[in-house]
């Protein structure tokens, strides 16, 4: 064991000192908890790693015959109606107990609370039992095997897969044979299999055939008669409701709120007014003349060819702000001319 | 060739046309040499501004390589008079004839030997001229050398 598992907590019980007994008895009272009366479980269930579901694990299978070795009625042989992994044990036909139902789960023709239930016997108690006929005189007899081994492997054609052979141990020439099955597996004669099953032919026919991954496997047309076309989901735009429902409400604003919103909207205007708001316009001719004046006494004097052809390069340049600023300019104008027009 | 004003204007670039549009050339509107607030009429678009009603401080609308932009490619075209002032910034000759130069790139400090050595040579010179008389201090028998070496003195004559 490692260190870290031998390490103990004081207030936590250590699970490795517990007997699986223990842990056993713990899990069937949790389980009574909320049993009814006479519907207590007495065996305790099997963790689910530890359930044998082969039959070569279990060594017996529904419809064998099963010698009961302790309990009440020790002594009595009967056929094994089904074995149930989770309690590792079987229910026998013989083996019933009176429970007492309620109606919610009655029968169909039940009258009485009183039900003739199977009670589960642990594999630990019972023993194989085979029947056999004396060849001459055709007298039966009974053998229990105390135990039980497997050798080999045939297909059973009853059950559809592969068994191995079943033999009282330590005697080669007992074999006691695999029960048949109660419903025969895939008989496609027995009137079950006729009522539920699929023909093996029809689940095997190929209908379709996937050809190339760069065509889409149904006609394009057909995908808008299989989706919905009209679903809430593939909508782009929202309902008044769903639109509602998403936007906050506009809470109402405090007086304390509202006296700085004003305060904050009369210094914004008061900004605008002197310099954002200030109109604007083209230069006026006065201005662009003198511009000019000082730009042609410049230029009249650089006698550099290189030097104008550098200052002709930079007047070509085009800027996207300037046009934004004509743009806002003929926008303004336009909007001057329209009151007039009314 | 000569170009007439509106040819000359024609060629105007349209970032310095675009600045003119939304700040007019400098007789025409008044710009503040210094910071201002934010509700004076002469407000510099070079330089920070105040909102009086806050208090706080707001960053010049035109950075200072936005500015130095204008200001170069306004003196191309001989116009950079006509921009608003930029007193923070000089440019070409100005700035390089009005360098404010580090205290140390003009007086290095030097290590300490370096700095006195001046003082010391001065010393030491002024020691060796006065020689004879610091040993005449020390040593009154001295004074018959002088003699001597003035007596074997050799003249030109």
């Amino acid at each position: 064991m490692s260190v870290w598992g031998a390490y103990t907590k004081r207030f936590q019980r250590n699970m490795d000192k517990v007997v699986p007994r223990a842990i056993g008895k713990a899990r069937l009272k949790d389980q009574n908890m909320y049993a009814l009366p006479t519907l207590e479980q007495t065996h305790p269930t099997v963790p689910k790693s530890e359930q044998k579901t082969k039959p070569e694990q279990i060594g017996i299978l529904a419809g064998d015959l099963a010698y009961i070795s302790e309990g009440p009625q020790k002594g009595t042989i009967s056929r094994i109606l089904r074995y149930m992994p989770e309690y590792d044990g079987v229910l026998l036909m013989d083996v019933t107990s009176k429970k007492l139902l309620p109606k919610y789960s009655w029968m169909e023709n039940q009258t009485t609370h009183v039900f003739d239930y199977p009670e589960i016997t642990p594999l630990s108690q019972i023993k194989l039992a085979a029947k056999e006929k004396h060849e001459e005189t055709g007298e039966i007899t009974y053998v229990v095997a105390d135990e039980l081994e497997m050798k080999g492997r045939y297909f059973d054609a009853r059950h559809k897969k592969w068994l191995p052979r079943r033999f009282v141990k330590n005697h080669d020439r007992v074999e006691i044979p695999w029960p048949a099955p109660e419903d025969p597996v895939g008989d496609a004669d027995s009137e079950q299999t006729k009522l539920i099953a699929t023909d093996s032919e029809t689940a095997l026919e190929t209908t379709y055939e996937l050809q190339t991954l760069a065509k889409p496997s149904i006609p394009v047309d057909v995908v808008n008669e299989l989706r919905n076309p009209h679903s809430k989901y593939k909508k782009r735009y929202l309902s008044e409701y769903q639109a509602r429902v998403m936007k906050a409400p506009d809470m109402p604003l405090s007086n304390a709120q509202k006296a700085y919103l004003a305060k904050k909207a009369e210094q914004e205007a008061k900004q605008q007014a002197l310099h954002r708001g200030r109109p604007i316009t083209n230069l006026s001719e006065e201005i662009q003349s003198f511009i000019g004046e000082k730009m042609a006494s410049h230029i009249n004097k650089i006698d550099n060819p290189h030097l104008l052809e550098h200052l002709e390069g930079l007047s070509a340049i085009e800027i996207p702000d300037f046009a934004a600023t004509q743009q806002k300019i003929r926008d303004a104008e336009s909007a001057e001319q329209k009151p007039e027009q009314k | 060739m000569s170009l007439t004003s509106k040819e000359a204007f024609a060629k105007l670039p349209q970032k310095l046309h675009n600045f003119f549009i939304k700040y007019p050339p400098r007789p025409f509107a008044q710009y503040a040499s210094k910071p201002t607030t934010l509700d004076q009429a002469d407000v510099n678009p070079f330089l920070p501004t105040k909102n009086p009603d806050t208090g706080r401080w707001r960053g010049a609308e035109y950075s200072l390589r936005r500015s130095a932009d204008l200001y170069k490619l306004a003196k191309k075209f001989g116009i950079h008079e006509l921009l608003p002032p930029i007193p923070q910034k000089r440019f070409h000759e100005d700035k390089y004839y009005n360098k404010n130069w580090m205290r140390g790139v003009l007086n290095p400090k030097k290590p300490k030997w370096e700095r006195e050595l001046p003082e010391k040579l001065r010393k030491r010179e002024e020691a060796l001229a006065n020689m004879d008389e610091t040993i005449l201090a020390a040593r009154s028998k001295y004074r018959k050398n002088i003699e001597r070496r003035e007596q074997n003195k050799k003249s030109w004559w």
